[in-house]
């Protein structure tokens, strides 16, 4: 029973390292292409922020062409009266 | 008072390619430490992870320099005016902007060069970026790629020297751009404010410094 024991813990001790050293192994894959995602995606949050202003100008620019081809009609009927 | 006067020196394309460019050099450094020197450096999880990152950030940064070369060279075509120094800049612009680095800054006198979009870099700013932008940086891509590409490119490979030496340059190549990148950050401190000359590169606008001739000691 004693020997039993002993030969179960030893085992349990020799292998309890080695699933360690598989669980990391496995972690550290996991982990490489995790680093690679967040840099990319800290580059597009880059050309996201840059490109902000650009898109913000650009939805101006449409905004004022539209109001300003909107009130047109109601000028036209003005003059007309 | 009157407000400081604005001018538009940093267009989007090339505040983009910047801070892409800077972000990736960074990652390059860190990373490449960690291959070059695996049993002093263990930042990343694993050097295969670190390997990786390198690849990928080797990339972007390739990308982001074409994107600098295609907006100067077909878009705004300026790329010369804006890179080499002139005849002026190599007689006395030089010296008179070390002489500033080096001592008249630290006496509080104004930068001797005033920027402009056509002219926004100081003689030895011209200098340094023509070295890096046209030497250094295509050299360490080259370098980079026939590293990454061994098998493939063997004869290559083998023409320039072996391994060893595509190891050595690629290494070297990479000290000498992050001396570079101390020495910019540093320079990039120097304005009125340490955030004067960083923020254009964010903004795209840099505030127009007092004309020197105004200034006593000028």
């Amino acid at each position: 029973m004693t020997t039993k024991s002993i030969i179960t813990m030893l085992g349990a001790l020799l292998l309890s390292p080695t699933s360690l050293a598989l669980a990391e192994a496995g972690a550290r894959q996991d982990h490489s292409q995790l680093l690679v995602w967040a840099f990319l995606g800290m580059c597009a949050l880059i050309v996201i922020i840059q490109l902000m202003p650009v898109v913000m100008i650009a939805f101006g620019l449409i905004r004022g062409l539209v109001k300003d081809k909107a009130p047109q009609p109601q000028a036209q009927a003005a003059t007309d009266e | 008072m009157e407000p400081a006067r604005k001018v538009y020196l940093q267009p989007t394309p090339v505040r983009i390619w910047h801070w892409l460019n800077a972000f990736g050099i960074v990652t390059l450094i860190v990373t490449g430490a960690q291959i070059r020197f695996p049993e002093y450096i263990q930042l990343f999880s694993g050097y295969k992870s670190a390997i990786l990152l390198h690849n990928t950030a080797g990339l972007v940064v390739a990308v982001s320099f074409s994107l600098w070369f295609f907006y100067y060279g077909v878009v705004a075509r300026n790329m010369l005016k804006i890179y080499v120094p002139s005849k002026d800049d190599l007689r006395f612009g030089i010296g008179r902007q070390a002489k500033f680095y080096l001592l008249t800054y630290f006496l509080g006198w104004p930068n001797p060069h005033h920027p402009t979009p056509e002219n926004k870099f100081n003689p030895m700013q011209k200098s340094a970026y023509l070295a890096i932008m046209f030497v250094l940086m295509p050299l360490i891509a080259l370098t980079g790629i026939l590293l990454t590409n061994v098998s493939p490119l063997r004869e290559l490979v083998i023409l320039i020297g072996g391994l060893k030496i595509l190891v050595a340059a690629h290494f070297l190549l990479a000290c000498c751009l992050c001396a570079f990148l101390f020495t910019h950050v540093y320079l990039a401190t120097l304005g009125r404010t340490p955030l004067a000359y960083i923020k254009p590169m964010w903004t795209g606008w840099e505030e127009e410094e007092p004309d020197r001739h105004s200034h006593p000691a000028a």
